[in-house]
């Protein structure tokens, strides 16, 4: 911590090399957010870039009391809604759900068996979530988060944070039932 | 109404941290478990790092953190001037009136009265300085805002320039008074005074500061009324006196300097 906060003294005096350390130290995690929010590595590289950007930008407002997981958290969170909420992003989602479309109806058999089924199991299961729960979900299990630091990163109150918790949770598990009875049907119809 | 609002609250809590800890079961632990992430490899990461270190806020130009630190610097000065006791700044005060009193009323030789004097405010001044030191409370100070060298540093400044001042003011009242010359002045009461703070810095580091403001004082008076017996009130400043005092003030000044300079690590040492 007394470290951490040494090198943002560094960084506001214009030690590039103090950047380098730092941004090194949080590099995968701020990835691996971005990443299970956008579910694209191009794009969660090209948001993490960005992240650590802003934060440089605006290292010499950051108080150096607060935490500082948190506030580069809250900029790669803000980041990502900025991207759901862009242009790009929608042109984006139609092309895909499109494609996928084709794919699925042309390959349909073949890809259920093919797949990662746990792997994109998640996935869905994420994908299923409003971008606000999954947010949740993710800095609580991946990032170990109180729920009043979650709460901070999200803007809001602790109560909603639960909500959203509590909320995503069960579509998870819903998901995994739905996933579950599948396998079942599966295996009777192969019995049969 | 409190009560209850501290009650809510604290419910609030429990219930946040059974949450916390009851949130995921062991399907959705494995279903999460399971989210594998296509990481970029080093070569990517390094690029991109590269290029994030260039929005590194610029570095402040010399001159700005040269101005940064003079201004702190004298914010400090404000600051430590008011924990000075009243004592000190009485003490000096008196000290002014007796010189100009000894000079103008009991006609007392300029030069040697205020070559005598000139000194020992600042050798008072040093209890002031190291007051701290001696109380063992730098690892407190130094916790604080500012650390321990710009604390001394600060009341170096305050007290040397409220001697000058005192002095450059009485050097002023006098020559209305008598047929003095300015220059002669300023040797001759300046560079005692620096050549006490020299060696008195020299001596505090590693002394009791009170021990060492008392010896220096008492020989500082020895040495004085030697002076004044030598010369009696006929000190006539001659060009070899001015050099003298010329080069005694130059070295004095040098062994200052770098008696501050020596204080910066002797401080840090004692912080650490």
């Amino acid at each position: 911590m007394k470290e951490e906060i040494e090198l943002i003294k560094q960084i506001q005096n214009g030690n590039e090399h103090a950047s380098e350390i730092l941004v090194r130290q949080y590099y995968k995690m701020v990835y691996s957010f971005l990443y299970r929010k956008i579910n694209n590595k191009e794009l969660a590289m090209d948001l993490t870039q960005e992240t650590f950007i802003k934060m440089l930008k605006n290292i010499k407002k950051f108080d150096q009391k607060g935490n500082f997981k948190n506030w580069l958290l809250t900029i790669a969170s803000n980041l990502s809604k900025d991207y759901f909420k862009s242009k790009t992003f929608k042109e984006e989602t139609q092309t895909t759900t499109i494609n996928e479309e084709i794919t699925k109806s042309e390959n349909n058999v073949l890809y259920i068996f093919e797949k990662d089924e746990k792997r994109n199991n998640i996935k869905e299961a994420l994908e299923s979530l409003s971008s606000n729960q999954k947010e949740a979900i993710i800095l609580k299990y991946y990032h170990d988060m109180k729920i009043k630091d979650i709460a901070k990163v999200q803007d809001t109150n602790e109560s909603t944070i639960k909500t959203r918790l509590k909320g995503g949770l069960e579509k998870i598990k819903l998901f995994v039932n739905r996933g579950d009875e599948t396998d079942e049907k599966k295996a009777f119809r192969k019995s049969k | 109404m409190k009560q209850m609002r501290k009650k809510h609250s604290e419910n609030l809590s429990n219930e946040t941290e059974i949450i916390e800890i009851s949130l995921f079961d062991e399907d959705t632990k494995e279903l999460l478990e399971s989210y594998l992430i296509e990481m970029p490899n080093e070569d990517e990461i390094h690029k991109s790092i590269q290029l994030i270190k260039t929005y590194t806020p610029k570095e402040k130009k010399g001159t700005q953190i040269k101005f940064n630190y003079y201004k702190k610097l004298l914010k400090n000065c404000t600051q430590e001037a008011l924990n000075f006791s009243y004592s000190f700044w009485l003490t000096n005060l008196l000290l002014f009136i007796l010189g100009f009193l000894s000079i103008t009323v009991y006609e007392a030789n300029p030069y040697i009265t205020g070559m005598v004097l000139s000194p020992i405010p600042i050798l008072i001044g040093l209890i002031e300085i190291f007051r701290n030191k001696d109380e063992g409370v730098i690892e407190l100070e130094s916790t604080f805002k500012h650390n321990m060298y710009e604390i001394i540093i600060s009341k170096i400044l305050i007290i040397s320039f409220y001697n000058v001042t005192l002095l450059t003011l009485l050097a002023i009242v006098l020559e209305s008074y008598e047929n003095i010359n300015l220059f002669n002045i300023i040797l001759t009461w300046y560079v005692p005074m620096a050549v006490n703070l020299a060696i008195a810095l020299k001596i505090a580091k590693r002394t009791k500061v009170n021990v060492t403001s008392s010896v220096l004082i008492s020989l500082w008076i020895c040495l004085a009324i030697m002076l004044e017996q030598i010369f009696e009130k006929t000190m006539v400043i001659t060009n070899i006196y001015k050099i003298s005092f010329l080069v005694l003030g130059i070295i004095a000044l040098l062994f200052i300097i770098s008696e501050i300079r020596n204080l910066k690590n002797t401080l840090k040492i004692i912080e650490v």
